[in-house]
Order: C-alpha cells, then sequence, then structure tokens
C-alpha cells in the first residue's frame, strides 16, 4: 500500500482489530495488493471473494476475514459473522460451522475422513476448527444442544402421508 | 409449464446440496434417480453467502438442503421469512439435522427419510416453503 492509500483506508482500525503491530498488517496488505487478491482505490477497498482462501499467513487470512466484515476469533481459520446477536462459530470462508466439526470428532473421525466427506475444507480448516472447539468446549457444546432443541421441536415426529 | 424455463418443469423436486452436506449422501440420493447439484461446485463467492445460495437455486428451480437454522446470522428460517415477505419465489428449502450426518450410521436414516419426504411430494407441493425433514 503507499502511504496515501493508507492514509485514505481504516488502517489504524485493521491493526487493532487483528491485534499485530502496523508493519505486519503492512505486510500482508502488501502481498495480497500484489497478488491480486485486494486494491485500494479513494479508500475504497476491493476484496476478491478467493482473498480468505488464498492467504498464506494468518495475518493475511485475519485481514482479508476483517475485510469481509467477519468478527475475527483468537483461531484465524474461525470467524463469526458480524451483527447482533454475532454468528456462531464457523470456518472462514465456507459457512461450515465450528460445531458440525465438533460433531465428527465426537464421533471419531479423523481428519482425513472429515476431509474426504466436506471436500471445501482443508486439513489445516478442519483442525483449526477442532482446535477451537477444544479450547471452547463449553460454548460449542451449547450451541450443539440449542441447535438439536431446535431441530426436534420444529422437525414432525414421523411422516405423514399424503391424501 | 413456463415458457422461459421448460427444461427446469419436473414432476418431483431438483436439489442443491449446500457446502455442509455430504457428498456421500448427495451421491446416495442422486442414485436415485434425483437431480442433485452440489454447491461445492458454484463459484466461490455463491458458496460464501447465504443470499446468493438460495438464489441460485431458486434461477434452478432446485430446493436447497441445508443444516443452518440455529446460527443467527447463517439461517434459513429467517431468509425463508424475508423471502416470503418480499414475495421472492424459490423452489423451497429443507433442513436437515447436522448432528444427524455427522454419524456414520446416522446419515443413512437421514438418507431414507429424505427420499421418504422426497418421493411422497411434488416439486411444487415444496416451492415456496420450509421444511423441517421429519425426525421418523
Amino acid at each position: 500500500m503507499t502511504k496515501k492509500a493508507t492514509e485514505r483506508t481504516n488502517f489504524a482500525e485493521w491493526v487493532t482489530a487483528i491485534g499485530v503491530d502496523a508493519d505486519q498488517v503492512k505486510a500482508a496488505w502488501q502481498e495480497l495488493q500484489r497478488r491480486g487478491l485486494v486494491s485500494a482505490r479513494r479508500g475504497k477497498v476491493t476484496l476478491s471473494p478467493l482473498a480468505m482462501r488464498r492467504a498464506t499467513s494468518d495475518v493475511q487470512r485475519r485481514l482479508a476475514a476483517h475485510l469481509s466484515g467477519y468478527l475475527l476469533t483468537e483461531n484465524a481459520f474461525i470467524v463469526r459473522r458480524a451483527g447482533d446477536p454475532p454468528g456462531l462459530p464457523c470456518i472462514l470462508s465456507t459457512r461450515i460451522a465450528v460445531e458440525q466439526i465438533a460433531s465428527y470428532f465426537k464421533e471419531g473421525w479423523g481428519v482425513t475422513e472429515i476431509e474426504r466427506d466436506l471436500s471445501i475444507l482443508t486439513r489445516e480448516e478442519i483442525e483449526a476448527a477442532i482446535q477451537y472447539y477444544l479450547n471452547h468446549r463449553e460454548e460449542i457444546e451449547r450451541d450443539r444442544q440449542h441447535s438439536r432443541a431446535l431441530y426436534e421441536a420444529h422437525a414432525t415426529k414421523r411422516q405423514t402421508m399424503l391424501a | 409449464m413456463s415458457e422461459e424455463t421448460p427444461a427446469l418443469e419436473t414432476l418431483f423436486a431438483r436439489l442443491l446440496c449446500d457446502v455442509m452436506i455430504p457428498a456421500e449422501l448427495s451421491a446416495a440420493i442422486r442414485a436415485q434417480g434425483y437431480d442433485v447439484a452440489e454447491a461445492r461446485a458454484l463459484p466461490v463467492e455463491i458458496q460464501q453467502d447465504d443470499h446468493a445460495i438460495l438464489r441460485a437455486a431458486a434461477q434452478q428451480r432446485r430446493v436447497v438442503v441445508i443444516c443452518n437454522y440455529s446460527d443467527p446470522q447463517s439461517n434459513f428460517c429467517l431468509m425463508h421469512e424475508a423471502w416470503r415477505a418480499q414475495g421472492k419465489k424459490y423452489a423451497g428449502i429443507i433442513l436437515i439435522a447436522q448432528y444427524q450426518i455427522s454419524s456414520r450410521l446416522g446419515r443413512w436414516e437421514v438418507r431414507d427419510r429424505l427420499l421418504n419426504f422426497l418421493n411422497q411430494r411434488t416439486a411444487d407441493e415444496l416451492s415456496n416453503q420450509l421444511w423441517w425433514l421429519p425426525q421418523e
């Protein structure tokens, strides 16, 4: 990013959101820009939909996720959608919830099996979701129970034959 | 039959399985003669966006099969209400329980229940409706 572009975009806010020093954020921006994944014109940032998946470091990943409007967690692969209330933790750019990977993990699925089952995920992403689950067991278990209860409350017990 | 898209009118539903539905499950439904597309094959900008998924499904007259009903910010129950309020048309949404498809055995029961469900309803009956896959 040129000095001017840095001034026009909300650079200080990015640094705060990402939680690393300004030089690292600047280097991440420059690398994403060099690879054509982000651009800034008159203070307006444009982001490729591939930016999050093609990021090659955690800082790049976090920057791309922040610029896409996600709320970051301590894990660069795990984000929430912004809003009130915010979304549940999910794997960056996939719409697959940590809760689902936790269910696989608890059922005894290995990372390779999960990777084969949900082929849009990489090994790194699956491991990140499992790690997030292990660090936030109570929260994710609550999410799992909540979605189970919702399903059981709404889904009819039996298939009804049509007349 | 609509003049614009005659090829898309079918008696039974065509499906779009979202990215969290295992490929094995989509293949099992396809093996029973259903036309099943998978969101993983769509462009990445569509895969990342709930509204884009529902729009793509609506354009292709496909019922979306998905597990996202409990996330307040990625919620097809809320989208169904919003789309209905705006009078937007789509082919239907079927919600299935995520915890059942991540079970090695449970997913085959889901397949059977989904097939029972689809075999008993026409595409017309499913359209513009939100369905929770019955538990038995």
